[in-house]
């Protein structure tokens, strides 16, 4: 009979030390990621083998032609031949959601299909039932060029959350708009430095996007996959212009301004300081810094419905600073945004501050019996009256000290007091709310925030500074 | 017949470019003529003037003023948080010191009371802010029960002078409604309620017989309860720095239309502004802000008719500048 064997007190303690050790050396390992990689991105496997194939036949004349569109339906991925590396925009319908229902018509040559686990940094060969979800970045390989079609699940309302680990990481995009890099990613800021998308035509990496100015400005597009380099953990989830979206974890803010005026609008000197102190202590309080543009960068679809998605209504705090009127916000070279085409809170926005004359002196401009741009935004606060150019930008400052600091204003009492201390009479200031909870609603992490129903009925407060 | 229908295309061909010149001879007019009138005018005080921040009417009496008016010097208050606990515990609070966030503002807040009760002094200028926060910023579904305007002075008063706030270099003003609150359904053209939540009463510093900028206002809640105290007194020299030449009403007013006021309004183009009123005060920036002199401005009162005649002011400088180039003084003066 055999003995059994019981460890010895010794040979415990060289376990413990053997599991230490490694588990140190592997937490050092991520530690001490440097900011860019040293090499380019993973490749699959047989990948070269592949490419020195592929080579061939395109120099023997014998690729197979591929009729490519300028422009895909948003259900539609096109496979080139070769490797690609790809993603579904949405959540896929259950029953069209596997690796097998939804790639089973591919002639992969007999190839696995992969995603990449960032947490091991290793190739992961995906199982006919692996299930297709978005943010998660696929490299398959097709004998030939390929439409893959897909079925959305429209009745599934989550926004995907990924996370990601020091080191490479393999992602999707979400959505079906291609919007740019900095806002794609702003989840994962500041920690990715790199992402690099696979151009499938040529087999062969794109163009590296940094995580610094101008590059992050580049777009990224719906479908594909990206590489993602990371210097520590990090979650990567679509913040931008998504309602309720982990608000309450990853708040974000946006801020636009003008100041270059020509007559007959006054130049103004401060706008600028005013909504970046703002934006700069939001930042500072864990909120994610989304936008910052001013002058003739501020655009009219900024703001309007056209185009606010990305921009004023895409994020949950947006303050603007500059000229404008009762009826709409007046960018510098006279492009005015009026009220009665935009949308907000329909897509993200909670609240705004319109640091300008008279921008809530006419309620009836953003809610009437014709249009309502009061879509889901809970507080529009703004100047009943005339306001100022504030000098050193303290009202951006005040305002948003009084909603961080200790246990946090209102939002409306923050704009009331933190413009009061600043200007003084005969300023009189005016939010409109949707209903009156939105009066006593502070920001989140401060106090309970949900949207209210919007109908037709809206709130006027008013205060006269002192 | 085919020459008759393209005889009257032709004829409507020349209403049309007709109509179209005669629009843009309008046009040119609307625009030019209150230029023209604006440049006719401006040297003998323009009754109707393009600047840089819209149009001004001017419908008010330019006031008599001195030649010359002293300046003063802001005495350094710098309060300490010693002295910021001694002010919360005469306004009768407890409480320890709270990070405000802000430089130069210390922020006290009394969780002993019910409901807190929160003070915010500003070191430099030593103003501050007392209130009731649940009471003073608070929304309503009804109409609190506030006092009549005889009855709120009557309260302010007495809560000032048992606090030893009230001095001599302070004057009643008026009694006006603070904070209202309405609600609205859209399409309509009258609130569905409207409430008044407090009362202000505001009293204004003199200085030298010179109306200053700064004042006091007693914010009075439901049943005269007192809600807040903005008190904005700063300390400034008794013995004039200097004497200095101010300009004209005329002069300040053209420096106006020039757009050379001294925080620029944010209107954009849409903005005409009647002047109802010219005078001289003296020049307190916000409780924010450092300053080292207390010097002169026109300050040019008004409404914007545009908007429901809501009320407007201007500030222009009002010192010579040839005293702006004897030391300390210089150009920056007022921003100082």
């Amino acid at each position: 009979m055999k003995k059994k064997h019981i460890l010895t007190f010794v040979e415990i303690i060289f376990l413990i030390f053997i599991v230490g050790f490694a588990t140190a050396n592997s937490e050092l390992q991520f530690r001490n990621v440097s900011k860019f990689p040293d090499a380019p991105p993973p490749v699959p496997p047989g990948f070269e083998q592949d490419l020195k194939n592929l080579t061939e036949l395109r120099e023997n004349g014998s690729l197979i032609q591929d009729s490519v569109k300028t422009r895909y339906a948003d259900n539609v991925i096109h496979l080139y031949q070769g490797w690609n590396l790809i993603s579904v925009p949405k959540y896929l319908e259950p029953g069209y959601n596997t690796i097998n229902q939804v790639f089973g018509g591919v002639d992969t040559g007999g190839r696995s299909i992969y995603h990449y686990d960032g947490s091991t940094q290793l190739w992961i060969s995906m199982q006919p039932n692996s299930p297709v979800i978005p943010l998660v970045g696929i490299y398959i390989y097709s004998v030939s060029p390929y439409d893959v079609y897909l079925v959305f699940d429209a009745d599934n309302p989550d926004y995907p959350l990924k996370t990601l680990y020091p080191q490479w990481n393999m992602v999707g995009y979400w959505d079906v708009t291609p919007i740019a890099a900095r806002a794609e990613l702003i989840s994962a800021d500041p920690y990715w430095t790199q992402a690099i998308g696979f151009d499938a035509s040529m087999q062969q990496d794109e163009s590296t996007i940094f995580n610094s100015d101008p590059s992050w400005n580049t777009e990224m597009y719906p479908k594909k996959g990206y590489w993602l380099w990371m210097t520590d953990y990090g979650v990567y989830t679509p913040l931008a212009g998504t309602k309720d979206n982990r608000d309450s974890s990853l708040p974000t803010v946006g801020v636009e301004w003008g100041n270059a005026y020509s007559l007959p609008s006054a130049q103004l000197y401060w706008s600028d300081v005013t909504v970046t102190n703002f934006y700069n202590l939001f930042g500072n309080y864990g909120w994610k810094k989304m936008f910052n543009y001013g002058d003739l960068s501020a655009l009219v679809n900024h703001f309007t419905a056209t185009g606010d998605r990305y921009y004023i209504d895409g994020v949950d705090f947006a303050f603007y600073a500059g000229h404008g009127e009762a009826y709409a916000i007046n960018l510098p070279t006279y492009r005015f945004a009026w009220f009665s085409n935009c949308e907000w809170g329909d897509n993200d926005l909670e609240w705004i501050i319109l640091h300008a004359c008279h921008t809530t002196h006419t309620p009836s401009n953003f809610k009437s019996l014709i249009h309502n741009s009061m879509t889901g935004v809970h507080l529009i606060c703004g100047f009943n009256s005339f306001g100022w150019d504030s000098e050193y930008g303290y009202t951006g400052a005040a305002v948003a000290q009084k909603l961080l600091m200790g246990s946090g204003e209102t939002v409306k009492d923050a704009w009331f007091y933190g413009i009061d201390e600043c200007f003084g009479p005969p300023i009189t200031l005016r939010v409109i709310g949707e209903n009156e909870a939105m009066l006593d609603e502070k920001i989140y992490g401060y106090g309970p925030v949900s949207d209210p129903p919007v109908d037709s009925y809206y709130v006027v407060r008013d205060h006269d500074c002192k | 017949m085919i020459a008759s229908k393209r005889l009257k295309g032709d004829m409507k061909m020349k209403f049309a470019v007709i109509a179209v010149l005669v629009l843009a001879i309008i046009g040119v007019c609307i625009i030019s003529i209150p230029h023209l009138i604006g440049q006719t005018n401006s040297d003998a005080g323009a009754l109707f003037t393009v600047t840089g921040s819209g149009i001004y009417i001017l419908d008010a009496a330019y006031p008599t003023v001195p030649d010359y008016v002293p300046i003063y010097r802001i005495k350094q208050v710098d309060i300490s948080y010693e002295k910021a606990a001694q002010l919360a515990l005469s306004m009768g609070m407890k409480g320890d010191i709270q990070y405000s966030g802000r430089p130069g503002v210390i922020q006290i807040t009394d969780d002993s009371k019910n409901p807190p009760e929160s003070i915010e002094i500003y070191t430099t200028s030593g103003a501050f802010r007392y209130s009731i926060p649940s009471k003073e910023g608070r929304s309503v579904t009804y109409q609190p029960l506030l006092p009549s305007y005889d009855e709120a002075k009557k309260i302010a008063d007495t809560y000032l002078e048992e606090r030893n706030l009230l001095r001599n270099d302070f004057t009643f003003e008026k009694v006006k409604v603070g904070d209202s609150q309405e609600t609205w359904r859209a399409g309509d053209t009258k609130p569905l309620t409207h409430y008044d939540i407090n009362l202000y009463v505001i009293y204004r510093r003199m200085i030298n017989g010179i109306p200053a900028t700064e004042g006091i206002t007693v914010t009075i809640g439901e049943n005269g309860e007192v809600v807040g105290l903005t008190y904005k007194a700063t300390a400034i020299e008794e013995k004039a720095f200097r004497n200095v030449k101010i300009i004209t009403p005329e002069e300040a007013y053209n420096q106006l239309v020039e757009g050379n006021v001294l925080i620029k309004p944010l209107p954009g183009v849409d903005s005409t502004i009647r002047i109802t009123n010219v005078s001289l005060q003296y020049y307190m920036k916000a409780e924010v802000y450092e300053q080292q002199f207390v010097l002169p401005i026109y300050v040019f009162s008004g409404v914007e008719p545009s908007y429901d005649s809501s009320p407007i002011v201007l500030y222009v400088s009002a010192i010579d500048p040839d005293e702006l180039k004897i030391p300390p003084l210089d150009s920056s003066a007022y921003s100082k």
